[in-house]
């Protein structure tokens, strides 16, 4: 098992409407190499959900244990290291350097770790993404299909234990969502890696070996 | 490594947002800059050139001649090895070239000057010291020739008298031997020899002399030790009421440095406000940058990078922002040095190397990078609340606030008020006027904020209007509060300083010209002999001339004040009360042994009493038990402590006498008429020996000349000083202030107006898409150039018309205080100000927006 979550609680404050409850006592886990779709109605929780397992949010209460790590009780750095090593973060609107190449926003994970052998592992990565011949060119320069190449190179450069994507394909068109998707799934494969796909796209989800729906913030 | 490869690369990508936080900050810089490099360059040359200046190591001077014991004494205190030069100086009225006027005569021993030469134009210097001893001759330069009417070769043999003496030009100065700083001087000056004052009877009772014997050491000699060792004994023997002073370089140091100090400390404090200015842009210039800036940050967050690398990286990046600035100011500061010199002409000594030293770069780089920081901190601190989680979310990158950054928001704002409190009183040079200038200018940023605040929100209404243009640009000033405020804050600032120096030189002006009720007197008289009183009044009478006033003047000194000394090495005197301040033993060796006191039937015009009552008419017997009254000047009285019923004890030509304050007095010095700190009552001064100090007015311009003849003939110990004469003089320092000032308020401006293309530039930027959206409507250029025209003209005519009002009360309240009340509008630089600015606004915008204006707005179908 790499990630345990136990009775996640999660709520916020609202000015209007008081507190909402947000997650209510979630439990899941998730095995080495198993492909998971979270999917649900916007406003379900799978956002917060999503970030509380990245580490940029703190559940109320509860457990998310990665590799047998308690997330909740790491303090900031602790966890920025915690991303750093084990997460690979997928956005929906790519979030990519913008003043940085395609090479070097690939490279920036490693970088910041101050690994040793960069330049091999981000010509593998640009080989596996077929983006070579585009490596110099800045995010302006791109396809939004190609930042989004970029970007799951960028989550997968670090080798993660665990792979989050929230909407890959929402940004881009039928066609390359496709192209983008297969790529994913074939990476996530290759590397043996776990995946926590965030999606409405049912096609999408289709594609993972299983598939949680969150409704009003539990898992159903 | 990363992170400084990062931040250098995305500056390089955000040039020009770059470019103008250099440029702004390097801007503020400048004037502070040149100043301290200046200063320095100053200091080198004095440090350098003070013996030359002074003309010895240490003199020895007193307002009468030094005694065989004083001479006996110094001679063994300073030891063998030393050379010694004599001089007498004095003011006197000298004739030459047909024209009188008022000179200070130096009279020379063979031996002086101790350091450097005369340079003289025909001959070696040191071949006419000898001669000049022996025979009426005199030296001077070319300059105060001209003054006494020697203008050319066929004058040069014209006679000069003195007194009762003739003397003939032996030569001419290249350099003035006695570097004194020519601006401040009363009189120019002749030299002649010392043995030639004989004669001329110029020297009698109570005339105002100085004698001087200055001191050569050999090398070895510890100057400083030396002078405090006779200062010592000269204490110890006279029991601390020595009326001989004695100082060395060190003193002539400070005494140049101190005029220098009032004009740069002045400069100081307007560049000051430049650098706020450039301050506020640099601040404005960095928020829009950070919120650029801010989702790349939460990127790198997410993927790992720890909320302190990002503090560094964007910290890094601001000191190189900040070196680069403060090496451009560096530069700039480098042509701004040289016109130091040329402002400050007469008052500083000539000839100065000017240089940037390394101290001077290395406050450059410190006040850059700490400027870029501190300036910067209370944007800065929004970072601490970015969260990367919103990337997620989609929502705004930066969160909440909450009590504790609201706190540590307010708390950002500290280290600048802290630096800019510690600036502003390095800068003043006391803690007094700093933090008077510091308020002031609070007050003046906190008014204009105040106004600017509701001047926009105000916008908001001035937008229900149906004229597009003015519906689109008020509500742009409304939305964008803080940049309009931004923008009318730095402008109003600037043109609040370009307003107010006019203001308050004009009030400077009318008092020294011509204070309100006072006629001021064409002549001021002084040595007058008591035996020449009724001559005197009588040669009035016949001239076309009339006496003002003729005031008796008697020399003594203060004794004790409540029983004690008031000559204390530990404290100043002070009331009764007890409220003694501490005094330094420099202020104690600055404080004068004699005072000149007098008397009068009734106060003059210049004159009236705030406190206590008039002294009594009844003339003061001298059997009497009871103290004789006195009457004390305003600013003596707060100067000494004293207060209404103190009692004081003088010596007046060896006599101890006790009188009581029975009323305090506020003087009107600026009317030139004979006044006096200490009056008497009438009775205690009558039979002592006096002279008399005489004001003389209704003498029209082209008679005075002529009656200054005339009265140098009859009465040649008699000094004439030309009043308009010396009001041109001091108009002109105040004039050459003002100038000073006025060059580092333009240099205010500039940063002002650099701020201003920045944030028009940022918020031109920042409305790209609203720009477009209306060319995509259909708006051509000329309606979106009428949008931009009328937000920054509002801005720079509301800013203007706040400014202009500020200065007003600034000026009035100036003039209150200095100058009692007198205070003018003036109308045309208030309507230039108020023309202009807006004028200089909307260019400035214009330019700074003209790119963006002329996008095509298919941009926005790209951005969408």
């Amino acid at each position: 098992m790499i990630l345990e979550l136990k009775n996640v609680c999660k709520s916020f404050h609202q000015p209007q409407s008081g507190m909402i409850e947000v997650l209510n006592n979630v439990n899941f886990s998730l095995d080495i190499g198993e492909t998971n779709a979270i999917t649900g109605q916007s406003g379900s929780g799978k956002t917060t959900l999503l970030s509380l397992i990245a580490g940029l949010d703190i559940p109320d209460s509860g457990k998310i244990l990665l590799q047998g790590e308690d997330l909740c009780s790491m303090k900031e750095n602790r966890l920025s290291r915690y991303r750093a090593t084990k997460i690979g973060i997928v956005f929906q609107r790519f979030h990519l350097m913008p003043h940085l190449s395609a090479r070097e926003n690939i490279s920036l994970p490693l970088e910041i770790l101050k690994h040793q052998h960069i330049t091999d592992r981000v010509d593998d990565m640009l080989a596996k993404i077929n983006l070579k011949d585009r490596q110099h060119h800045l995010p302006g320069q791109l396809s939004g299909g190609e930042c989004q190449r970029v970007a799951i190179a960028r989550a997968l450069i670090i080798k993660p234990a665990l792979l989050l994507a929230d909407e890959p394909t929402g940004n881009l068109d039928i066609k390359t969502g496709k192209k983008i998707a297969r790529l994913l799934f074939d990476l996530v494969e290759k590397e043996n890696k776990t995946l926590i796909l965030v999606t409405h796209n049912l096609d999408l989800a289709d594609q993972c070996q299983k598939i949680r729906k969150l409704d009003r913030g539990r898992l159903v | 490594m990363l992170w400084m490869h990062m931040a250098i690369r995305e500056l390089m990508k955000n040039r020009g947002f770059a470019v103008f936080f250099i440029l702004n900050l390097s801007l503020g810089l400048t004037g502070f800059i040149a100043i301290h490099s200046f200063g320095r360059s100053l200091n080198h040359h004095l440090d350098e050139n003070l013996k030359e200046i002074l003309t010895a190591d240490m003199v020895l001077s007193s307002s009468s001649p030094l005694t065989s014991e004083d001479l006996m004494l110094a001679d063994e205190v300073l030891g063998p090895g030393k050379t010694q030069a004599r001089l007498i100086r004095f003011y006197t009225m000298v004739k030459g070239g047909g024209n009188a006027r008022l000179i200070g005569v130096m009279a020379i021993d063979e031996h002086y000057p101790l350091y450097g030469t005369l340079s003289l134009e025909n001959s070696p210097g040191n071949s006419k010291k000898k001669e000049i001893q022996a025979r009426p001759g005199v030296f001077m330069t070319r300059d105060t020739a001209y003054a006494l009417g020697i203008r050319n070769k066929t004058d040069e043999n014209t006679p000069v008298i003195l007194g009762n003496k003739t003397f003939r030009v032996e030569d001419f100065f290249t350099v003035d031997p006695d570097k004194s700083l020519t601006a401040v001087e009363l009189a120019p000056k002749i030299y002649i020899g010392i043995d030639q004052l004989e004669g001329t009877g110029l020297i009698q009772f109570g005339s105002r002399i100085r004698y001087s014997h200055y001191y050569r050491f050999s090398r070895d000699t510890d100057t400083p030790v030396v002078t405090a060792k006779l200062r010592q004994s000269f204490s110890e023997k006279y029991q601390g009421q020595s009326r001989i002073s004695i100082y060395d370089s060190r003193d002539v140091n400070q005494r140049l440095g101190r005029v220098t100090g009032y004009f740069t400390g002045y400069m100081g404090l307007v560049s000051i406000v430049a650098l706020f200015l450039a301050g506020i842009a640099t601040a404005y210039l960095f928020r829009g940058y950070l919120n650029l800036k801010q989702q790349e940050m939460a990127i790198l967050m997410s993927i790992g990078a720890r909320p302190m690398e990002i503090y560094l990286y964007i910290s890094f990046q601001l000191l190189i922002l900040g070196t680069l600035a403060s090496c451009l100011s560096v530069v700039i500061s480098l042509f701004l040095v040289p016109a130091f010199p040329i402002l400050f002409q007469g008052l500083i000594p000539t000839g100065i190397r000017l240089t940037t030293d390394p101290s001077t770069i290395a406050l450059a780089v410190v006040m850059g990078m700490g400027g870029s920081l501190i300036f910067c901190w209370p944007v800065f601190v929004r970072i601490f609340g970015i969260k990367p989680l919103m990337l997620l979310r989609g929502t705004q990158i930066i969160g909440k606030r909450n009590g504790k950054r609201l706190l540590g928001q307010v708390a950002s704002f500290l280290p600048g008020l802290a630096a800019f409190f510690g600036i502003s009183v390095v800068v003043a040079g006391s803690i007094r006027n700093g933090s008077i200038f510091v308020a002031g200018f609070i007050l003046a940023l906190a008014f204009l904020s105040g106004m600017g605040w509701l001047i926009f929100s105000g916008c908001r209404r001035l937008s229900h209007t149906r004229h597009l243009v003015g519906r689109i640009a008020f509500r742009n000033l409304f939305r964008n509060k803080w940049s309009s405020l931004s923008c009318f804050v730095t402008i109003a600032m600037g043109a609040f300083l370009i307003s107010i120096i006019p203001q308050v030189q004009k009030g400077l002006q009318n008092e020294i010209m011509r204070p309100e009720g006072l006629k001021i007197p064409v002549f001021f008289l002084v040595d007058i002999q008591d035996e020449q009183k009724m001559p005197f009044i009588e040669f009035i009478k016949h001239q076309d001339a009339y006496l003002a006033n003729i005031s008796p003047m008697v020399r003594g000194r203060i004794l004790t004040v409540n029983q004690q000394p008031f000559y204390s090495e530990n404290k100043a005197p002070g009331s009764k009360t007890g409220n003694r301040k501490a005094v330094s033993p420099r202020q104690v060796r600055g404080r004068r042994m004699e005072f000149n006191f007098s008397y009068r039937d009734h106060l003059d015009v210049s004159e009236n009493i705030f406190q206590g009552r008039p002294l009594s008419s009844t003339p003061w017997d001298f059997e009497a038990t009871t103290p004789f009254e006195i009457s004390v000047e305003k600013s003596f009285a707060e100067q000494y402590g004293l207060a209404l019923g103190d009692l004081i004890e003088f010596e007046i030509q060896g006599i101890p006498m006790q009188g009581q304050v029975k009323n305090l007095r506020k003087v009107r010095w600026n009317s030139f008429q004979p006044n006096f700190y200490l009056l008497f009552q009438n009775g205690v001064l009558n039979d002592a020996p006096k002279t008399f100090l005489a004001a003389i007015s209704h003498v029209s311009r082209e008679n005075r000349q002529d009656l200054k003849n005339k009265i140098v003939t009859a009465f040649p110990n008699v000094s004439v000083i030309d009043v308009t004469q010396m009001a041109g003089t001091l108009l002109s320092i105040t004039d050459r202030l003002s100038l000073s000032i006025r060059f580092m308020a333009w240099l205010s401006i500039a940063a002002g107006l650099v701020s201003i293309f920045s944030i028009a530039r940022h918020e031109a930027w920042k409305n790209e898409n609203q720009v477009n959206l209306l060319k995509v409507l259909g708006a051509d250029f000329k309606l979106i150039q009428a949008i931009t025209l009328l937000e920054y003209g509002f801005i720079g005519f509301t800013s203007a018309l706040f400014a202009i009002l500020l200065s007003f009360g600034f000026s009035r309240t100036i003039s209150w205080y200095f100058f009692d009340s007198l205070w003018q509008f003036d109308l045309k630089i208030s309507l230039g100000i108020l023309f202009l600015t807006p004028c200089i606004c909307m260019g400035t915008a214009l330019t700074a927006s003209r790119k963006i204006m002329k996008t095509k707005p298919v941009k926005l179908l790209a951005t969408a």
